[in-house]
């Protein structure tokens, strides 16, 4: 079963366990994240926010618990191919591939799945478009600045028509010019009826742009705190949030 | 310079004997260019989606034990033994070109595999998000992008080669040194005939040389 845009429902994890070798990454974490709405998963460095990015998106593996799309029409889980499809991920520093103009980093991936070519094409043009660097298309990515860049890893991602889009550190080294691209390029995203899962160590650019946080710490979600409480949490998240000046 | 009278007329009077050995030489290098970089391909190939465990572990010691042969070693022992254990006949050109082909593919395939080694996790992850079979991502994107990195690396490396054709004299393949050779033998003036191919080798690789840099400035990254 495909999402639909604007589909009411939830992404849910529960009791989700992920280790690499011996060492924990995730432990017991469970989360709720509501669809069509942009969520920021907030947490120190190293406490497993990437991770789990990963591990929703379906490039890591769980080793238990249960991970699955809840709709209306029923619950999509994580070992349906379907679920995975209804994933775009963005990487932190969007690692666009070198030695391809950013048109050829947008195709490639439907073209080597075998899309008709004007389509995917067509398709690319007006999502460069849509984010103001359809004149970068024969560029190389170094020729582009660091906003320019994120823009382009989030067409990337959207040319595979994914309806959750999962964005790692969409800020990282930006500058406030481009933060606010970037933003206005996400809230643009949300408007178009797109569910947005953020991780961000920005609190400002996650309270800006977020309907609710996700504080995490050690390998669990601690905290879920919605828009109203951003500036009054008393939760565990508080003291993160409160940082954000 | 001292006392020494040169002669440069040996240069008019067997040009096509140089012109001859130049080619051979050319011939040979290109030829082992071209099949020594298949063969590293097709090494890299099994090495990064190997079938079975055991086939990597074969290939891995395959390389590390071309990679340990001289090539001069390689030349004669091919050329001497394979008719004897083997009875097979092959002419000393084919024997070079064997040789040679053999010394360089499992440089050009260690040279790419170092270059997918270095490129970051998340190049591949990428992919991978997009749905892109693992298989592909390498094929199409990730072999790509490290050949054209790792080019000025490999063209350094087909330059020695060419430079290494000389020991096919070893085996009287009618190489630029070996015609050189010929040549003393009945001029007795080696001093002409050694500046000759010194000079020989200087153009045809430094212009080579040069372009290899030019890959190094530009990194082919400013598309017209």
């Amino acid at each position: 079963m495909d999402l639909r845009k604007n589909e009411i429902g939830k992404i849910v994890g529960a009791n989700l366990f992920k280790s690499f070798n011996t060492t924990p990454v995730l432990e017991d974490c469970s989360f709720s994240i509501r669809l069509g709405e942009i969520t920021t998963i907030i947490g120190r460095s190293g406490c497993g926010k990437t991770t789990l990015l990963k591990c929703i998106n379906g490039i890591e593996t769980i080793d238990s618990g249960q991970l699955f799309i809840e709709t209306q029409k029923g619950n999509i889980p994580f070992t349906e191919k379907k679920y995975k499809s209804n994933f775009g991920l963005v990487l932190q520093g969007g690692f666009l591939w070198r030695r391809k103009t950013i048109l050829e980093n947008i195709t490639i991936a439907p073209l080597l799945l075998k899309h008709p070519k004007s389509e995917t094409i067509d398709k690319a043009i007006s999502l460069l478009k849509k984010f103001g660097i359809e004149n970068k298309k024969n560029q190389y990515p170094e020729n582009l600045s660091g906003g320019e860049q994120q823009r382009a890893a989030i067409a990337r991602a959207l040319i595979m028509e994914p309806k959750i889009l999962l964005l790692d550190e969409i800020t990282f080294s930006l500058d406030p010019f481009n933060k606010l691209d970037v933003l206005d390029t996400i809230l643009k995203i949300k408007d178009e009826g797109f569910t947005v899962i953020l991780v961000s160590h920005d609190i400002s650019f996650s309270k800006k742009v977020s309907d609710s946080i996700l504080y995490m710490n050690e390998g669990k979600i601690l905290e879920s705190i919605s828009k109203n409480n951003f500036e009054n949490s008393n939760g565990f998240g508080h003291d993160f949030l409160s940082l954000g000046v | 310079m001292g006392n020494y009278n040169w002669d440069w007329s040996i240069v008019s009077i067997y040009w096509k004997a140089f012109g001859s050995g130049i080619l051979n030489s050319l011939f040979i290098s290109a030829s082992a260019i071209i099949i020594g970089s298949i063969l590293g391909f097709i090494l890299l190939y099994f090495m990064v989606f190997p079938k079975y465990k055991i086939l990597k572990i074969c290939l891995g010691w395959t390389v590390e034990i071309l990679l340990a042969i001289p090539l001069l070693v390689l030349l004669v022992w091919i050329y001497y033994c394979m008719p004897i254990l083997f009875n097979i006949k092959i002419s000393a050109l084919q024997t070079c070109i064997i040789a040679m082909s053999i010394n360089l593919a499992p440089f050009v395939s260690e040279t790419l595999r170092a270059g997918l080694d270095s490129i970051p996790k998340g190049y591949t992850e990428a992919g991978i998000a997009l749905g892109i079979p693992k298989r592909k991502i390498v094929r199409n994107i990730l072999i790509p992008q490290v050949f054209s990195e790792m080019l000025p690396a490999l063209i350094t490396q087909y330059i020695t080669l060419f430079k290494l054709s000389s020991l096919a004299s070893v085996i009287a393949v009618n190489e630029i040194l070996h015609t050189a050779n010929n040549i003393i033998s009945e001029t007795y003036r080696p001093l002409e005939v050694f500046t000759v191919v010194a000079l020989i080798y200087i153009v045809i690789v430094i212009p080579i040389s040069k372009l290899s840099r030019q890959f190094e400035i530009k990194d082919g990254l400013t598309k017209k």
